[in-house]
Protein backbone atom coordinates (compact mmCIF):
# COMPACT_ATOMS: atom_id res chain seq x y z
CA UNK A 1 0.00 0.00 0.00
CA UNK A 2 1.20 3.44 -1.03
CA UNK A 3 -1.32 5.43 0.72
CA UNK A 4 -1.51 8.08 -1.93
CA UNK A 5 1.18 10.71 -0.49
CA UNK A 6 1.34 14.34 0.06
CA UNK A 7 -0.88 14.60 -2.33
CA UNK A 8 -3.48 12.36 -0.22
CA UNK A 9 -6.18 15.28 0.96
CA UNK A 10 -6.63 16.54 -3.03
CA UNK A 11 -6.87 12.78 -3.90
CA UNK A 12 -9.41 12.10 -1.70
CA UNK A 13 -11.88 14.90 -2.00
CA UNK A 14 -11.49 13.86 -5.55
CA UNK A 15 -12.16 10.12 -4.96
CA UNK A 16 -15.42 11.37 -2.36
CA UNK A 17 -16.54 13.80 -5.03
CA UNK A 18 -16.65 10.30 -7.51
CA UNK A 19 -18.12 8.56 -5.12
CA UNK A 20 -20.95 11.08 -4.64
CA UNK A 21 -22.33 9.33 -7.41
CA UNK A 22 -23.32 6.34 -6.34
CA UNK A 23 -26.41 5.52 -4.02
CA UNK A 24 -26.55 6.83 -0.74
CA UNK A 25 -27.57 3.37 0.66
CA UNK A 26 -23.91 2.31 -1.00
CA UNK A 27 -21.91 5.22 0.58
CA UNK A 28 -23.13 4.42 3.65
CA UNK A 29 -22.40 0.83 3.75
CA UNK A 30 -19.23 1.01 1.70
CA UNK A 31 -17.84 4.17 1.16
CA UNK A 32 -15.16 4.77 3.86
CA UNK A 33 -14.33 1.18 3.04
CA UNK A 34 -13.60 2.45 -1.19
CA UNK A 35 -11.82 5.36 -0.48
CA UNK A 36 -9.39 3.24 1.49
CA UNK A 37 -9.07 1.40 -0.76
CA UNK A 38 -8.92 3.78 -3.64
CA UNK A 39 -5.84 5.81 -1.63
CA UNK A 40 -3.98 2.16 -1.12
CA UNK A 41 -3.73 1.91 -4.98
CA UNK A 42 -2.52 5.38 -5.57
CA UNK A 43 0.54 5.84 -6.47
CA UNK A 44 2.81 8.04 -4.07
CA UNK A 45 2.42 11.37 -5.58
CA UNK A 46 -1.03 10.96 -7.47
CA UNK A 47 -2.59 14.21 -6.40
CA UNK A 48 -5.87 14.04 -8.11
CA UNK A 49 -8.24 10.42 -9.81
CA UNK A 50 -6.91 9.35 -13.37
CA UNK A 51 -9.29 9.47 -16.24
CA UNK A 52 -9.33 5.39 -15.96
CA UNK A 53 -10.59 5.69 -12.23
CA UNK A 54 -12.89 8.20 -13.23
CA UNK A 55 -14.52 6.41 -15.81
CA UNK A 56 -14.21 2.88 -13.54
CA UNK A 57 -16.34 4.45 -10.71
CA UNK A 58 -18.53 6.46 -12.76
CA UNK A 59 -18.98 2.96 -14.69
CA UNK A 60 -19.59 0.99 -11.06
CA UNK A 61 -21.94 3.27 -10.00
CA UNK A 62 -24.20 3.13 -12.85
CA UNK A 63 -24.04 -0.91 -12.38
CA UNK A 64 -25.46 -0.41 -8.90
CA UNK A 65 -27.76 2.38 -9.39
CA UNK A 66 -29.15 0.11 -12.06
CA UNK A 67 -29.30 -3.10 -9.89
CA UNK A 68 -33.16 -3.88 -9.60
CA UNK A 69 -32.59 -3.77 -5.46
CA UNK A 70 -31.49 0.23 -6.00
CA UNK A 71 -34.40 1.32 -8.29
CA UNK A 72 -37.02 -0.12 -6.04
CA UNK A 73 -36.60 -1.28 -2.64
CA UNK A 74 -33.20 -2.99 -1.04
CA UNK A 75 -35.17 -4.61 2.07
CA UNK A 76 -35.75 -8.02 1.12
CA UNK A 77 -39.79 -8.03 2.31
CA UNK A 78 -40.40 -4.96 -0.29
CA UNK A 79 -38.35 -6.96 -3.03
CA UNK A 80 -40.75 -10.01 -2.27
CA UNK A 81 -43.83 -8.02 -2.34
CA UNK A 82 -42.51 -6.22 -5.35
CA UNK A 83 -42.37 -9.80 -6.80
CA UNK A 84 -45.79 -10.66 -5.45
CA UNK A 85 -47.31 -7.37 -6.53
CA UNK A 86 -45.63 -8.20 -10.70
CA UNK A 87 -47.91 -10.78 -11.08
CA UNK A 88 -50.62 -10.22 -9.18
CA UNK A 89 -51.14 -6.48 -10.09
CA UNK A 90 -52.04 -7.09 -14.10
CA UNK A 91 -54.26 -10.24 -13.21
CA UNK A 92 -56.24 -7.49 -10.72
CA UNK A 93 -56.57 -4.81 -13.35
CA UNK A 94 -57.35 -7.62 -15.90
CA UNK A 95 -60.36 -9.15 -13.56
CA UNK A 96 -61.59 -5.49 -12.51
CA UNK A 97 -62.02 -4.05 -15.98
CA UNK A 98 -64.21 -7.56 -16.66
CA UNK A 99 -65.96 -7.40 -13.90
CA UNK A 100 -66.66 -3.31 -13.92
CA UNK A 101 -67.73 -3.83 -17.34
CA UNK A 102 -69.93 -6.67 -16.65
CA UNK A 103 -71.31 -4.93 -13.41
CA UNK A 104 -71.97 -1.79 -15.75
CA UNK A 105 -73.67 -4.04 -18.58
CA UNK A 106 -76.16 -5.59 -15.87
CA UNK A 107 -76.66 -1.76 -14.37
CA UNK A 108 -77.93 -0.78 -17.90
CA UNK A 109 -81.41 -0.59 -17.84
CA UNK A 110 -83.28 -0.83 -21.61
CA UNK A 111 -84.62 2.76 -21.69
CA UNK A 112 -81.50 3.93 -20.99
CA UNK A 113 -78.24 4.33 -23.35
CA UNK A 114 -74.63 5.09 -21.98
CA UNK A 115 -72.27 6.78 -23.44
CA UNK A 116 -68.93 7.39 -23.60
CA UNK A 117 -68.37 3.92 -22.46
CA UNK A 118 -65.86 2.68 -24.81
CA UNK A 119 -64.24 5.98 -25.72
CA UNK A 120 -61.01 4.81 -23.34
CA UNK A 121 -59.89 2.05 -24.60
CA UNK A 122 -56.64 1.26 -22.91
CA UNK A 123 -58.45 2.13 -19.52
CA UNK A 124 -61.06 0.13 -19.96
CA UNK A 125 -60.03 -3.01 -22.44
CA UNK A 126 -58.92 -5.80 -20.69
CA UNK A 127 -56.39 -6.01 -23.31
CA UNK A 128 -53.96 -4.09 -21.79
CA UNK A 129 -53.28 -5.57 -18.70
CA UNK A 130 -53.85 -9.13 -21.13
CA UNK A 131 -50.72 -7.90 -22.82
CA UNK A 132 -48.65 -7.50 -19.95
CA UNK A 133 -49.76 -10.99 -18.37
CA UNK A 134 -48.65 -12.31 -21.55
CA UNK A 135 -45.14 -10.79 -22.02
CA UNK A 136 -44.89 -11.78 -17.72
CA UNK A 137 -45.97 -15.35 -19.02
CA UNK A 138 -43.15 -15.49 -22.06
CA UNK A 139 -40.74 -14.33 -19.43
CA UNK A 140 -40.22 -11.11 -21.30
CA UNK A 141 -40.08 -9.00 -17.72
CA UNK A 142 -38.40 -5.91 -19.66
CA UNK A 143 -40.13 -5.97 -22.78
CA UNK A 144 -43.46 -5.65 -20.00
CA UNK A 145 -41.83 -3.10 -18.25
CA UNK A 146 -41.42 -0.80 -21.48
CA UNK A 147 -44.97 -1.83 -21.95
CA UNK A 148 -46.42 -1.29 -18.85
CA UNK A 149 -44.20 2.29 -18.61
CA UNK A 150 -45.34 3.42 -21.88
CA UNK A 151 -49.39 2.52 -21.01
CA UNK A 152 -48.83 4.87 -17.97
CA UNK A 153 -46.84 7.62 -20.15
CA UNK A 154 -50.24 6.96 -22.35
CA UNK A 155 -52.76 7.26 -19.19
CA UNK A 156 -50.69 10.68 -17.72
CA UNK A 157 -51.23 12.15 -20.81
CA UNK A 158 -54.63 11.77 -21.37
CA UNK A 159 -55.38 12.28 -18.13
CA UNK A 160 -53.99 16.31 -18.10
CA UNK A 161 -55.25 16.86 -22.13
CA UNK A 162 -58.70 15.90 -19.40
CA UNK A 163 -60.08 13.56 -22.16
CA UNK A 164 -61.41 10.92 -19.96
CA UNK A 165 -64.61 11.54 -20.81
CA UNK A 166 -66.02 11.22 -17.20
CA UNK A 167 -64.00 7.79 -16.86
CA UNK A 168 -61.35 9.77 -14.78
CA UNK A 169 -61.16 7.38 -11.66
CA UNK A 170 -60.66 4.52 -14.18
CA UNK A 171 -57.85 6.44 -15.97
CA UNK A 172 -56.41 7.27 -13.09
CA UNK A 173 -56.81 3.94 -11.70
CA UNK A 174 -55.23 2.05 -14.89
CA UNK A 175 -52.16 5.11 -15.00
CA UNK A 176 -51.04 4.25 -11.05
CA UNK A 177 -51.70 0.44 -11.99
CA UNK A 178 -48.96 0.35 -14.83
CA UNK A 179 -46.63 2.97 -12.75
CA UNK A 180 -46.99 0.22 -9.86
CA UNK A 181 -46.62 -2.69 -12.39
CA UNK A 182 -43.56 -0.86 -13.68
CA UNK A 183 -41.82 -0.37 -10.44
CA UNK A 184 -42.53 -4.27 -9.76
CA UNK A 185 -41.14 -5.47 -12.87
CA UNK A 186 -37.88 -3.67 -12.88
CA UNK A 187 -37.35 -3.77 -8.83
CA UNK A 188 -37.44 -7.22 -8.09
CA UNK A 189 -36.78 -10.54 -8.57
CA UNK A 190 -39.70 -11.19 -10.87
CA UNK A 191 -43.20 -13.00 -11.38
CA UNK A 192 -41.66 -16.52 -11.51
CA UNK A 193 -40.73 -15.56 -7.69
CA UNK A 194 -43.99 -14.00 -7.04
CA UNK A 195 -45.86 -16.53 -8.10
CA UNK A 196 -43.51 -19.08 -5.64
CA UNK A 197 -44.44 -16.37 -2.64
CA UNK A 198 -48.60 -16.35 -3.73
CA UNK A 199 -51.13 -18.82 -1.54
CA UNK A 200 -54.27 -19.64 -2.20
CA UNK A 201 -55.42 -17.65 0.40
CA UNK A 202 -54.10 -14.38 -1.02
CA UNK A 203 -55.19 -15.47 -4.88
CA UNK A 204 -58.04 -15.62 -2.39
CA UNK A 205 -58.35 -12.39 -0.71
CA UNK A 206 -57.39 -10.82 -4.39
CA UNK A 207 -59.72 -11.79 -6.36
CA UNK A 208 -62.72 -11.30 -3.66
CA UNK A 209 -61.45 -7.67 -2.88
CA UNK A 210 -60.99 -6.84 -6.71
CA UNK A 211 -64.76 -8.26 -7.54
CA UNK A 212 -65.86 -6.42 -4.25
CA UNK A 213 -64.36 -2.77 -5.45
CA UNK A 214 -65.57 -3.02 -9.23
CA UNK A 215 -69.09 -4.24 -8.06
CA UNK A 216 -69.51 -0.65 -6.35
CA UNK A 217 -67.75 1.24 -8.90
CA UNK A 218 -70.01 -0.24 -11.43
CA UNK A 219 -72.83 0.61 -9.67
CA UNK A 220 -71.62 4.20 -8.89
CA UNK A 221 -70.41 4.51 -12.19
CA UNK A 222 -73.70 3.93 -13.88
CA UNK A 223 -75.31 6.12 -11.25
CA UNK A 224 -72.84 8.93 -12.47
CA UNK A 225 -72.59 8.35 -16.66
CA UNK A 226 -74.03 10.53 -19.06
CA UNK A 227 -77.10 8.98 -20.39
CA UNK A 228 -78.94 9.64 -23.51
CA UNK A 229 -82.44 10.01 -21.69
CA UNK A 230 -85.00 8.03 -24.29
CA UNK A 231 -89.06 9.29 -24.02
CA UNK A 232 -90.58 7.82 -21.37
CA UNK A 233 -87.93 6.75 -19.49
CA UNK A 234 -87.83 7.24 -15.71
CA UNK A 235 -84.63 9.77 -14.18
CA UNK A 236 -82.57 7.00 -12.30
CA UNK A 237 -83.43 6.91 -8.84
CA UNK A 238 -80.02 6.15 -7.50
CA UNK A 239 -78.10 8.98 -5.43
CA UNK A 240 -74.28 9.06 -6.62
CA UNK A 241 -73.22 10.77 -3.16
CA UNK A 242 -74.59 7.79 -1.63
CA UNK A 243 -73.08 5.45 -4.16
CA UNK A 244 -69.93 7.66 -3.76
CA UNK A 245 -69.99 6.84 -0.27
CA UNK A 246 -71.01 3.23 0.21
CA UNK A 247 -68.14 3.15 -2.36
CA UNK A 248 -65.09 4.38 -0.33
CA UNK A 249 -66.64 2.42 2.56
CA UNK A 250 -66.46 -1.15 1.02
CA UNK A 251 -62.91 -0.10 -0.23
CA UNK A 252 -61.61 0.85 3.21
CA UNK A 253 -63.49 -2.31 4.51
CA UNK A 254 -62.04 -4.65 1.81
CA UNK A 255 -58.89 -3.03 2.70
CA UNK A 256 -59.37 -3.84 6.79
CA UNK A 257 -60.11 -7.50 6.07
CA UNK A 258 -57.17 -7.89 3.83
CA UNK A 259 -54.88 -6.42 5.77
CA UNK A 260 -56.27 -8.48 8.50
CA UNK A 261 -55.96 -11.68 6.44
CA UNK A 262 -52.65 -10.71 5.49
CA UNK A 263 -50.76 -12.41 8.19
CA UNK A 264 -46.85 -11.75 7.63
CA UNK A 265 -44.54 -8.11 6.63
CA UNK A 266 -44.29 -8.94 3.34
CA UNK A 267 -48.36 -9.78 3.20
CA UNK A 268 -48.96 -6.29 4.41
CA UNK A 269 -46.65 -4.84 2.04
CA UNK A 270 -48.26 -6.20 -1.01
CA UNK A 271 -51.52 -4.58 0.00
CA UNK A 272 -49.92 -1.13 0.94
CA UNK A 273 -48.72 -1.37 -2.42
CA UNK A 274 -51.99 -2.64 -4.28
CA UNK A 275 -53.75 0.40 -2.26
CA UNK A 276 -51.75 2.93 -4.39
CA UNK A 277 -53.99 2.29 -7.46
CA UNK A 278 -56.90 0.73 -5.64
CA UNK A 279 -56.89 3.99 -3.78
CA UNK A 280 -57.60 5.89 -6.88
CA UNK A 281 -61.28 4.40 -7.20
CA UNK A 282 -63.08 5.77 -3.99
CA UNK A 283 -61.09 8.91 -4.68
CA UNK A 284 -61.87 9.50 -7.81
CA UNK A 285 -65.36 8.90 -6.92
CA UNK A 286 -65.84 11.17 -5.00
CA UNK A 287 -64.70 13.74 -6.45
CA UNK A 288 -67.00 16.24 -8.75
CA UNK A 289 -68.58 14.79 -12.21
CA UNK A 290 -67.52 14.89 -14.76
CA UNK A 291 -64.14 15.82 -13.24
CA UNK A 292 -61.85 16.75 -16.30
CA UNK A 293 -58.96 19.21 -16.02
CA UNK A 294 -57.62 19.87 -12.86
CA UNK A 295 -60.11 18.44 -10.49
CA UNK A 296 -59.86 15.40 -12.43
CA UNK A 297 -56.04 15.16 -11.44
CA UNK A 298 -57.04 15.18 -7.58
CA UNK A 299 -57.35 11.74 -8.26
CA UNK A 300 -53.18 11.30 -8.73
CA UNK A 301 -52.52 12.53 -4.97
CA UNK A 302 -53.67 10.09 -2.85
CA UNK A 303 -52.02 7.44 -5.45
CA UNK A 304 -48.84 9.76 -5.37
CA UNK A 305 -49.22 10.53 -1.15
CA UNK A 306 -49.13 6.40 -0.69
CA UNK A 307 -46.20 6.19 -3.10
CA UNK A 308 -44.35 8.73 -1.63
CA UNK A 309 -45.01 6.87 2.09
CA UNK A 310 -43.97 3.34 0.84
CA UNK A 311 -40.19 5.51 -0.97
CA UNK A 312 -39.92 6.65 2.93
CA UNK A 313 -40.27 3.37 4.72
CA UNK A 314 -38.34 1.38 2.13
CA UNK A 315 -35.56 3.55 2.18
CA UNK A 316 -35.52 3.20 5.84
CA UNK A 317 -35.75 -0.34 5.88
CA UNK A 318 -32.37 -0.28 4.12
CA UNK A 319 -30.41 1.45 6.61
CA UNK A 320 -28.14 -0.17 7.83
CA UNK A 321 -29.47 -2.30 10.99
CA UNK A 322 -32.62 -1.70 10.06
CA UNK A 323 -33.06 -4.94 7.97
CA UNK A 324 -35.38 -7.30 9.79
CA UNK A 325 -36.77 -10.63 8.50
CA UNK A 326 -40.48 -10.83 7.61
CA UNK B 1 -38.39 -18.74 10.86
CA UNK B 2 -41.80 -19.07 11.65
CA UNK B 3 -44.18 -21.31 9.96
CA UNK B 4 -45.34 -19.61 6.82
CA UNK B 5 -49.00 -17.64 7.00
CA UNK B 6 -51.30 -15.64 5.59
CA UNK B 7 -50.39 -14.04 2.09
CA UNK B 8 -47.29 -15.23 1.80
CA UNK B 9 -44.21 -18.03 2.17
CA UNK B 10 -40.80 -17.23 2.40
CA UNK B 11 -38.01 -19.18 0.45
CA UNK B 12 -34.18 -18.47 1.00
CA UNK B 13 -33.42 -20.97 -1.66
CA UNK B 14 -35.31 -19.04 -4.10
CA UNK B 15 -34.19 -15.76 -3.96
CA UNK B 16 -30.98 -16.15 -5.50
CA UNK B 17 -31.54 -18.73 -8.06
CA UNK B 18 -30.59 -16.77 -10.96
CA UNK B 19 -27.73 -15.65 -9.84
CA UNK B 20 -26.30 -18.85 -8.99
CA UNK B 21 -27.41 -20.85 -12.14
CA UNK B 22 -26.07 -17.89 -14.10
CA UNK B 23 -22.47 -18.07 -15.85
CA UNK B 24 -20.41 -15.82 -13.60
CA UNK B 25 -18.53 -12.89 -15.56
CA UNK B 26 -14.99 -13.05 -14.93
CA UNK B 27 -14.02 -9.85 -12.63
CA UNK B 28 -16.75 -12.03 -10.31
CA UNK B 29 -14.96 -15.47 -11.13
CA UNK B 30 -11.93 -14.06 -10.25
CA UNK B 31 -12.97 -12.24 -7.05
CA UNK B 32 -14.63 -15.83 -5.53
CA UNK B 33 -11.12 -17.29 -6.77
CA UNK B 34 -9.43 -15.00 -4.99
CA UNK B 35 -11.43 -15.77 -1.79
CA UNK B 36 -11.47 -19.07 -2.16
CA UNK B 37 -8.12 -19.07 -0.22
CA UNK B 38 -9.63 -17.31 2.42
CA UNK B 39 -10.80 -13.76 3.71
CA UNK B 40 -9.72 -10.70 1.72
CA UNK B 41 -10.05 -7.19 2.05
CA UNK B 42 -10.64 -5.10 -0.89
CA UNK B 43 -7.25 -3.82 -2.10
CA UNK B 44 -5.81 -7.46 -1.43
CA UNK B 45 -8.84 -8.88 -3.60
CA UNK B 46 -7.55 -6.25 -6.26
CA UNK B 47 -3.89 -6.98 -5.83
CA UNK B 48 -4.62 -11.47 -5.88
CA UNK B 49 -7.02 -10.74 -8.57
CA UNK B 50 -3.98 -9.25 -10.94
CA UNK B 51 -2.34 -12.38 -9.78
CA UNK B 52 -4.00 -15.11 -10.21
CA UNK B 53 -4.97 -13.07 -14.15
CA UNK B 54 -1.29 -12.77 -15.04
CA UNK B 55 -1.48 -9.15 -14.95
CA UNK B 56 -4.27 -9.52 -17.52
CA UNK B 57 -7.32 -7.99 -15.57
CA UNK B 58 -6.44 -5.19 -13.38
CA UNK B 59 -9.48 -4.40 -10.86
CA UNK B 60 -10.83 -0.83 -10.31
CA UNK B 61 -12.23 -0.56 -7.10
CA UNK B 62 -15.55 0.93 -9.18
CA UNK B 63 -15.84 -2.51 -10.64
CA UNK B 64 -14.59 -4.45 -7.30
CA UNK B 65 -17.55 -2.96 -5.60
CA UNK B 66 -20.08 -3.30 -7.99
CA UNK B 67 -19.13 -6.88 -8.12
CA UNK B 68 -19.18 -7.58 -4.46
CA UNK B 69 -22.64 -5.73 -3.93
CA UNK B 70 -23.69 -8.37 -6.67
CA UNK B 71 -22.17 -11.14 -5.36
CA UNK B 72 -23.47 -10.27 -1.60
CA UNK B 73 -26.74 -9.70 -2.76
CA UNK B 74 -26.69 -13.34 -4.02
CA UNK B 75 -24.97 -14.31 -1.12
CA UNK B 76 -21.84 -15.77 -2.61
CA UNK B 77 -19.55 -13.37 -0.21
CA UNK B 78 -20.35 -12.34 2.83
CA UNK B 79 -18.28 -9.84 5.14
CA UNK B 80 -15.82 -11.84 7.51
CA UNK B 81 -14.68 -8.58 9.82
CA UNK B 82 -13.77 -5.22 9.76
CA UNK B 83 -10.54 -3.93 10.79
CA UNK B 84 -8.93 0.09 11.12
CA UNK B 85 -5.59 0.25 9.75
CA UNK B 86 -3.87 3.64 9.13
CA UNK B 87 -7.54 5.27 10.52
CA UNK B 88 -8.90 3.51 7.06
CA UNK B 89 -11.76 0.85 7.72
CA UNK B 90 -10.76 -2.19 6.07
CA UNK B 91 -13.68 -4.79 5.53
CA UNK B 92 -12.54 -8.65 5.02
CA UNK B 93 -14.92 -10.39 2.53
CA UNK B 94 -15.19 -14.33 2.74
CA UNK B 95 -16.95 -17.18 0.37
CA UNK B 96 -19.96 -18.41 1.14
CA UNK B 97 -20.93 -22.17 1.06
CA UNK B 98 -23.39 -20.97 -1.83
CA UNK B 99 -20.47 -18.70 -3.50
CA UNK B 100 -17.60 -21.95 -3.15
CA UNK B 101 -20.36 -24.37 -4.84
CA UNK B 102 -20.94 -21.84 -7.36
CA UNK B 103 -17.06 -20.77 -8.32
CA UNK B 104 -16.88 -25.07 -8.45
CA UNK B 105 -19.73 -25.03 -10.89
CA UNK B 106 -18.24 -21.99 -13.05
CA UNK B 107 -15.20 -23.95 -12.45
CA UNK B 108 -16.47 -27.23 -14.02
CA UNK B 109 -17.76 -25.46 -17.03
CA UNK B 110 -14.71 -23.25 -18.24
CA UNK B 111 -12.99 -26.56 -17.70
CA UNK B 112 -15.70 -28.84 -20.10
CA UNK B 113 -15.77 -25.81 -22.67
CA UNK B 114 -11.99 -25.58 -22.78
CA UNK B 115 -11.74 -28.88 -23.10
CA UNK B 116 -14.16 -29.28 -25.77
CA UNK B 117 -12.68 -26.97 -27.62
CA UNK B 118 -9.14 -28.00 -26.91
CA UNK B 119 -10.61 -31.86 -28.75
CA UNK B 120 -12.23 -30.09 -31.87
CA UNK B 121 -8.47 -27.84 -32.24
CA UNK B 122 -7.07 -31.35 -32.19
CA UNK B 123 -9.26 -33.19 -34.53
CA UNK B 124 -8.41 -30.21 -36.96
CA UNK B 125 -5.43 -30.43 -36.47
CA UNK B 126 -4.91 -26.82 -35.59
CA UNK B 127 -3.89 -27.31 -31.86
CA UNK B 128 -0.05 -26.24 -31.59
CA UNK B 129 1.38 -29.90 -30.74
CA UNK B 130 -1.01 -32.00 -31.50
CA UNK B 131 -1.49 -34.56 -34.56
CA UNK B 132 -1.19 -33.28 -37.62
Amino acid sequence: MTGGGPGAPSLERGYRRLLACYPPRHRRARGEEMVGVLLAAAPAGQRRPTGRETADLLRGAARIWLAPRSFAAPARGWRDALAVVSIALPLIMALRVVAETAGLAAAIYPERIYVSLTSDVVSLSPLSPGLVILLVVLRLRRTAAAVTLVLTAVLLAQAIRGAGAGLDSSIAFAASGYAVETVALAGSAGPRRGLRLMTWRGIAVAVTGTLAVAAFCAAVTAARMPVIQLPGARPSEASPSLLSALAAAAGVVVLAAAAAAARSGTGRRVLVLLAVPGCVLPAGLLTPWPGTGTVALVSYLPPLALAAGIVVAARRAARPGAGRAS
Amino acid sequence: MRAPAGLVMYHQSIYNDDMKQRALQEPAFLILTALAAGPQHGYGIMTDVAGISAGRVQLGAGTLYAALDRLSTGRLVEPDREEIVDGRLRRYYRLTPDGARALAAEAGRLRANAAAATRRLRQAGRLAGGPA
